[in-house]
């Protein structure tokens, strides 16, 4: 079952190089905070299934959630049974 | 006082603001954040939570500025000076390429 997320987050990783992203790691994780998936990344996802809910809360539909700052930023998003979150270096 | 709430002012479509406290205080709100403690509790939580978030893969690096989208509004949140400072955006085009 891995081998179909890792093929999945591989494809991803493609698709964002050719527009021209450069992304730094993925993580996936279920709505409790648990990890499902990962690449390059070795921090923990508890905080990012909280926010990502949080975030569902408050506008009442399903967010995309952005941290940034001068560097880096991560994008969080929600699906049904999943968070995703990316890593890049692509700070606007 | 209100020269805090000034900073709001030249921020393009922006339908509503609020700033709180560190402590979970609102200090300011106005239109669709205005008199919204429910907003301001979620708000306030993310806030904390974001700060836990590393904002690069391996080593841990704090945010300067996060963003909540949906299909119709963003919400951007930052933080200085003790105090949190979210704005309530309309999107432009929820066209995605």
């Amino acid at each position: 079952m891995e081998k179909k997320f890792e093929t999945l987050i591989d494809n991803t990783i493609e698709k964002f190089n050719m527009v021209g992203v450069e992304i730094k790691g993925i993580l996936v994780c279920d709505q409790n905070g648990l990890p499902l998936a990962s690449k390059d990344v070795s921090i923990s996802p508890g905080p990012i299934a909280l926010l990502s809910q949080l975030a569902s809360s408050l506008s009442g539909q399903r967010t995309t959630v952005c941290l940034e700052n001068s560097e880096a930023q991560v994008l969080l998003h929600q699906t049904d049974k999943t968070v995703v979150a990316v890593y890049t270096k692509h700070a606007t | 006082m209100t020269a805090l709430a000034k900073v709001f002012d030249n921020v393009p479509d922006c339908v509503g603001y609020l700033i709180m406290s560190d402590d979970g205080s609102i200090e300011h709100s106005h239109g669709d954040l205005q008199n919204n403690e429910n907003a301001a509790n979620l708000i306030y939580k993310m806030v904390l939570c974001a700060a836990r978030i590393s904002v690069h893969p391996t080593k841990h690096m704090a945010f300067k500025r996060f963003t909540v989208s949906d299909d119709q509004y963003v919400y951007c949140i930052s933080s200085a000076n003790h105090r949190i400072y979210a704005a309530k955006r309309r999107q432009e085009s929820s066209a995605i390429a």
